[in-house]
């Protein structure tokens, strides 16, 4: 607890103590790898267009509604825009059925539609029963499903087959088959020539599989780091401005005023503030200031506790005397002061802080009280898939968001031990 | 004693006051009602159970009133459930709290024992390892040890049944799911407070004189080593009693929580403060237990403070 109590004057300058901090956490292994996971992890969520765009191949949002509670590895749906072919063959010739050297739209159509027939057939006897067609993207759910496979059966004679569901075209996303093609044709003469052609993508394939919705796992996964993050380190800077303003104040100030705010700290650490929390969040709708306005409103009675022995601490040291010799107005002395000489204990705890309100916001988010939809975070997707029934069959839904909410508190947490390990001198006295 | 004790009482109860007040007027300064349902009600019945619940009056009213019915030890009806709160909340309690007790039985049998081998193995291999566990205890989420655990040990295994309860074995995935965390916490927390023990001239004394290294560690190191974990337990208690919420839902367990977050959803008002209520009336006593004991066990700290 008396980090920076060496330093002499106004803020910290990267002066030798911090610099042997910096040596002592480097040598650390266990933060190390915990810092390197740490931005890995942040890297990721900064990037999340590029790697949705050029790496899954899915948004955020983006539902293929055939392809609910997938495994990982199911390709996706063969929508134009995901889809075109199999992966690793480029049939040129199978899709230009007239041979003329070129794929129009209507032969992209129609490839397009044979993909989704073979798809939706599940047990590939050529007829869309009624289980399969129910599989089918979501327009396609009529109230009325009986019917309209009757409708469509244009020979009567009770099965559904390839040309029958020509009419289903619009339902199909064929209609899609046009714009796909413009974004390949090269020269812009409506059609995809030979060379042209093996620019068009692979199918995109859900390495962790898709939700009760069709979306990409991953892809959620990579944008939920953003938000379990951001909550993460908004939430802490809310925490560190209560927190330090608090303590400093009750420290700085000190006797009766002390007492009470003190008391008053040490009268909510009791309490079942989550609860509080949580009504907050029911009540007034789950918008995401709030969540960490109201996360980080819980999260700093302990920061408040280390700042106010750091001030009570530095404010009998010399410098503090002088600078209230010379004149200097009481907020000036905590700013310019004593603040900036607490500041080991305070980035010490503010670290350690980071993974914790990330578990709430996790917590909050898995009783459907944290962000909302369409956005996710890690703990919105474990609880999704966290219901007894779901997480039998559809494992994956919650293990992955799970592993990668755990895994990032580890490095956050070995990182942040770290820190206090190498900014603390009592704690490295017993290392 | 008797006065510091007494003082202590009075300000439980103020803390319950204040909890209970907060809560109240968070909860009636949502919007929705506890009538609102998902078909309409017949106007007259609306006006009947408006009455009935005094939904009509001014807040400040209504929160007399039911400051007075507590005082008379009345939880008041559930406005959705058709029955007393006090009813349901007896229903749902023993779950939670068997749970919550297990969990925490679980910390201290296995955290305490780790931390007091990786305190005094300090900075050797058991150390290192004793709290490389721990610390990825602390970094998993209930909620995602959960399900792990079901999918390995009940559905896997079939060790297990993987939700609901039909009896005290149902209890033993969800204690553990919830107690993992305290576990890790308690281990590094005693690992400290063994650490700075064991240098304290009381214990070289000791081992000068000759006593046995046991006899060092049980009488004199272990009841100072303990003492970061004894004040841990108050907000232990409380952040249990709030996983318990979330590891209800995953092993889906009739418990206070599930009851909880429902009511709050359905704006039924009475049952809401009541669980608010009773956790808060558990977790004050529960506090007031840990700070008698800690005195109990730090001859330093004067009752009268």
């Amino acid at each position: 607890m008396t980090a920076g109590s060496s330093q002499q004057g106004a803020a910290p300058v990267a002066g030798s103590p911090w610099r042997d901090a910096l040596r002592r956490l480097r040598r650390n292994r266990a933060a190390v790898a915990g810092a390197v996971y740490v931005t890995l992890i942040v890297a990721v969520a900064v990037l999340y267009e590029p790697i949705a765009r050029y790496g899954t191949r899915f948004t955020l949002a983006e539902n293929h509604l055939c392809m609910r509670n997938q495994p990982p590895g199911a390709r996706a749906v063969p929508r134009v825009h995901f889809r075109l072919l199999p992966e690793d063959q480029h049939p040129f010739a199978d899709v230009d059925s007239n041979n003329d050297g070129a794929i129009d739209a209507a032969e992209l159509s129609a490839r397009v539609r044979a993909l989704e027939f073979a798809h939706l057939d599940t047990n590939g006897d050529g007829d869309l029963s009624l289980p399969e067609l129910d599989a089918a993207p979501r327009v396609l759910l009529a109230p009325d499903l009986a019917g309209l496979r009757q409708h469509l059966d244009a020979d009567g004679d009770g099965r559904l087959e390839l040309d029958e569901s020509g009419t289903l075209a619009d339902i199909f996303p064929t209609s899609e088959a046009g714009l796909f093609l413009r974004g390949f044709d090269g020269d812009g003469d409506g059609r995809l020539d030979a060379d042209e052609f093996p620019g068009v993508p692979a199918p995109a394939v859900f390495r962790m599989g898709t939700d009760a919705l069709g979306r990409d796992v991953l892809t959620r996964m990579v944008f939920g780091a953003r938000i379990s993050l951001l909550v993460g380190f908004l939430a802490t800077l809310v925490s560190v401005l209560i927190g330090v303003a608090w303590g400093a104040t009750a420290g700085y100030v000190g006797g009766r005023v002390d007492a009470v705010m003190m008391r008053i700290v040490d009268v909510i650490y009791g309490l079942p503030f989550m609860f509080l929390v949580i009504l907050l969040m029911v009540v007034f709708g789950r918008q995401f200031v709030l969540l960490f306005v109201a996360i980080g409103a819980v999260s700093w009675l302990t920061m408040s506790r280390i700042v106010r022995g750091q001030v009570i601490a530095l404010e009998r040291q010399e410098f503090v005397q002088a600078a209230r010799a010379i004149g200097s107005s009481h907020l000036y002395i905590v700013t310019r002061h004593l603040i900036p000489n607490a500041l080991g204990p305070i980035i010490v705890y503010a670290t350690l802080t980071v993974p914790a309100v990330m578990l709430e916001e996790a917590f909050l988010s898995f009783l459907g009280l944290g962000v909302q939809a369409p956005f996710t975070s890690w703990g919105a997707m474990a609880s999704d898939g966290a219901s007894p029934g779901v997480m039998l069959n559809y494992p994956w839904l919650t293990i992955f968001p799970g592993l990668a909410l755990a895994s990032t508190l580890a490095a956050l947490n070995f990182l942040g031990d770290g820190v206090r390990d190498a900014l603390d001198p009592r704690m490295r006295d017993d290392a | 004693m008797t006065r510091y004790l007494l003082g202590r009482v009075a300000q439980s109860f103020a803390v319950l006051l204040v909890v209970l007040t907060a809560s109240f007027f968070v909860m009636k300064a949502a919007p929705g009602s506890p009538l609102a349902r998902d078909r309409q009600l017949d106007p007259e019945v609306e006006a009947q159970l408006t009455e009935r619940y005094h939904l009509d009056e001014p807040v400040t009213v209504q929160y007399a009133r039911y400051v007075a019915l507590l005082a008379r030890g009345d939880l008041g009806p559930s406005i959705k459930q058709n029955a007393p709160v006090a009813e349901i909340i007896a229903d749902a309690a023993p779950y939670s709290v068997v749970i919550g007790a297990q969990a925490m039985l679980f910390a201290l049998a296995l955290g305490v024992p780790l931390g007091l081998i990786a305190g005094l193995r300090q900075n050797r291999a058991a150390d290192h390892a004793a709290m490389a566990v721990a610390m990825i205890g602390v970094s998993i989420p209930n909620f995602v040890l959960g399900p792990l655990l079901i999918l390995t040990l009940a559905s896997g295994l079939g060790l297990f049944r993987s939700g609901g309860w039909t009896g005290w074995p149902d209890s033993i995935l969800p204690s553990i799911s919830l107690g993992l965390y305290y576990t890790a916490y308690v281990a590094r927390l005693t690992r400290s407070g063994m650490v700075e023990v064991v240098r304290q001239d009381f214990i070289r004394t000791a081992r000068a004189k000759g006593v046995p290294e046991l006899w060092v560690v049980a009488r004199h190191a272990v009841r100072g080593a303990l003492l970061p974990v004894v004040s841990y337990l108050g907000p232990a208690f409380a952040s249990v009693l709030t996983g318990s919420v979330v590891v209800e839902k995953v092993f889906n367990v009739p418990g206070l929580g599930t009851f909880f977050v429902d009511a709050a959803f359905n704006r039924d008002y009475f049952l809401v403060l009541g669980v608010i209520t009773v956790y808060s009336a558990l977790l004050v006593a529960l506090n007031l237990a840990v700070d008698l004991l800690y005195t109990a066990l730090d001859p330093r700290v004067s009752v009268r403070r």
